[in-house]
């Protein structure tokens, strides 16, 4: 198999901006098939910037850098096509849509991506099917998919609800932004089951935490320790375990 | 500007009526009551942009439309519309073409129309000069015009489940007057509905009055669609006495011109009074909506909503004022206008007042305009939605807390139809 065949995303030398700041500085990144990346990191290390930029916002602005997704230029897509393509971007803080049901929200969305494949829309019923039965995986009343996305939910719910958009649009890549964050012990069980579930060998995950105890139920193959928007360190769980130990101000000092 | 001078030349008494097929048959008090009314016409100014109520509206294309024509209402046999167009089994069905009737479901005791009753005079009181400054212009123009009127009529205790349903359609280069009255007697119920299907280059000068009486409960909606030069001019007055309940939802597509001017008055204790209105103009149209609330009894409350979408290079005003009067106790109020703004050179003017006499009241009001929030639109496009359907849901999601309001299934589903992007699912 060409070697490029087994590489998902490849990030070189990525510098980004927001805001007139310069986030990111010259990043580089590679993730292969099946793997699961977390990336560790003090407060404003760019963590969630990367996640932003991968996914498209329009607030961070490349100021050099190449991002390749599937061996496809990432930057020159837009939001909605980076998706269709396998791109999942599980949010730090989802946004409420009050008036557009979480079901209507979500079978837009697997029809978007079905039109983007050129695969026939879904026919509702197996659509409601597997969205009832993740529903159940993720412990999340029915009453939930009529809701309105993200209405009125609490801060785990809104989590869980970010799980059940990735498992049912079943991307190749997932970059999950502080999923853990705000999260009981029992949702992040919940929450690690999920992303346990759609791991694969197709599939990768990148994992953006600022605690272990996710990563202890995820066993990531390799732990990015970001800082001055850039990666300073990796190595893999011992790493993030020796970070909940003694902080970021030992490897920064070093640096 | 058009002088009125220059209207009183066009409007001379031959072109007074412009429906000489119909008026022939008319009584005397009709021709009197339009002469009247056309003295009232030439003795108003003409209003101009520089009146904050017709700000932004088109009045010089308005008038040069309405009075520089030769040729009116000529009706060509196949422009009519098809008769089986929206009958509906469950509802009276009542179809208006170019103002004038054209064609009904069997029509019961308590719906009666102008041009096709012999016993006329039952209309005689409804026809009477608006001498409310802010609206006379309004009603003159509408009983110049005079195209059929429409009056239903319940009985007293008469719960009217069947809704009625009224098409008004009107077609290329028309002038009509639509009018409207609706009596809810004491005691009784009623559900009507309008929808406005309008062509190209018409003016529409539309009068409605309902009364409700004591004890009476009303639904009205109202869908007015249009088409790019139609200039449509509403003018509407409510009365309401003791203990009347009052529904309105009105949605209205826009067209060159369309304004809505609406005066309700709560006359009687405990009245209700419900109005939400939805305006969603685009291009460079102009959406106007006036609204007078007055509480006159103790105890009344009145809920106004009023939300609009504005879109390309149009603009929109919302002027609604609610008034307590000084020895009225107990009113509720509540009155909101809310904007979003889906294209950066739409514009918005909103000015909601209060003017309350009287501390026993219970009162808040707000408005607020915005664009498309882009943290929403960035996360339903991160989901693989392109940005013009994730726009269109955000459009949806703003229109959808309105229409979820609306009680009635059917007029709910048919107005969610009217907009795919409306969700129906919560």
């Amino acid at each position: 198999m060409n070697i490029e065949d087994n590489i998902i995303l490849k990030i070189s030398d990525l510098s980004v901006s927001t805001d007139g700041n310069q986030i990111l500085n010259g990043l580089n990144l590679t993730v292969k098939k099946g793997e699961t990346h977390a990336i560790m990191g003090p407060n404003g290390s760019g963590k969630s910037t990367l996640a932003k930029t991968v996914a498209g916002h329009p607030d961070y602005l490349i100021t050099s850098g190449k991002i390749r997704f599937l061996n496809k230029d990432l930057l020159s897509m837009s939001v909605n096509e980076r998706s269709n393509l396998g791109l999942f971007l599980g949010f730090q803080y989802p946004i409420e849509i009050p008036g557009l049901s979480n079901t209507a929200f979500l079978k837009a969305a697997i029809n978007a991506q079905r039109k983007f494949l050129d695969l026939k829309v879904m026919p509702a019923n197996e659509f409601l099917l597997q969205l009832k039965s993740t529903a159940d995986q993720l412990g999340l009343d029915q009453s939930f998919l009529s809701r309105g996305v993200n209405e009125g939910f609490s801060g785990g719910e809104k989590k869980r609800n970010e799980i059940m958009q990735m498992l049912m649009l079943n991307p190749k890549l997932s970059i999950l932004d502080e999923t853990d964050s705000g999260l009981d012990i029992d949702s992040m069980k919940v929450v690690a089951r999920g992303v346990n579930s759609s791991r694969s060998e197709d599939s990768s995950t990148i994992i953006i935490t600022h605690y272990e105890r996710l990563l202890n139920y995820l066993v990531p193959d390799y732990v990015h320790v970001f800082f001055n928007g850039k990666i300073i360190k990796t190595g893999n769980l011992e790493l993030a375990n020796e970070l909940e130990k003694k902080g970021y101000e030992w490897l920064v000092q070093k640096k | 500007m058009v002088s009125s001078k220059k209207i009183k030349s066009l409007f001379d008494n031959s072109k007074l009526d412009l429906n000489p097929s119909l008026s022939s048959e008319f009584p005397d008090w009709f021709q009197d009551f339009k002469q009247k009314s056309l003295d009232q016409f030439m003795a108003h100014n003409i209003p101009s942009v520089a009146d904050s109520e017709w700000e932004y509206t088109k009045i010089d294309s308005l008038l040069a439309l309405l009075f520089n024509r030769e040729v009116l209402n000529r009706i060509d046999p196949k422009d009519l519309p098809d008769k089986s167009i929206e009958s509906d089994n469950d509802a009276i069905c009542i179809h208006f073409h170019n103002g004038q009737y054209f064609a009904s479901s069997d029509l019961p005791d308590h719906i009666m129309i102008f041009s096709k009753t012999h016993d006329k005079d039952i209309f005689k009181h409804l026809f009477k000069l608006d001498i409310n400054p802010q609206r006379s212009f309004l009603s003159a123009m509408n009983s110049i015009i005079f195209s059929d009127t429409l009056l239903i009529k319940t009985l007293q205790n008469q719960k009217v489940d069947t809704e009625i349903h009224i098409i008004n359609h009107s077609h290329y280069d028309s002038i009509i007057a639509p009018r409207l009255h609706i009596h809810v007697a004491e005691n009784s119920s009623l559900k009507v509905f309008e929808h406005v299907k309008s062509s190209t280059q018409s003016v529409i000068s539309h009068l409605m009055t309902i009364f409700c009486e004591a004890d009476s409960d009303l639904e009205f909606y109202k869908l007015i669609e249009q088409q790019e030069d139609t200039h449509f001019l509403s003018t509407q007055t409510v009365q309401m006495a003791e203990n009347s309940k009052a529904n309105f939802f009105s949605w209205d597509f826009g067209g060159n011109t369309s304004t809505t001017n609406t005066l309700a008055e709560l006359n009687g204790k405990k009245s209700d009074f419900h109005y939400s209105a939805l305006f969603t103009p685009s291009d460079d149209h102009h959406s106007g909506n006036h609204l007078r609330v007055e509480h006159k009894a103790n105890k009344t409350k009145s809920r106004i909503k009023i939300r609009g979408v504005l879109n390309d290079q149009s603009k929109g005003v919302f002027f609604g004022k609610i008034k307590v009067n000084e020895n009225v106790l107990g009113t509720s109020a509540f009155m909101e206008n809310k904007n979003l703004l889906i294209s950066d050179d739409a514009t918005i003017s909103t000015q909601p007042i209060l003017e309350i006499y009287n501390d026993d009241t219970e009162c808040s009001h707000s408005a607020t305009s915005g664009s498309i929030d882009e943290e929403k639109l960035f996360y339903i496009q991160s989901r693989g939605i392109p940005e013009i359907e994730a726009k269109q849901y955000l459009i949806g999601s703003f229109i959808k807390e309105l229409i979820n309001e609306i009680t009635n299934i059917k007029i709910k589903t048919l107005l969610q139809n009217n907009f795919q992007y409306i969700d129906n699912q919560s």
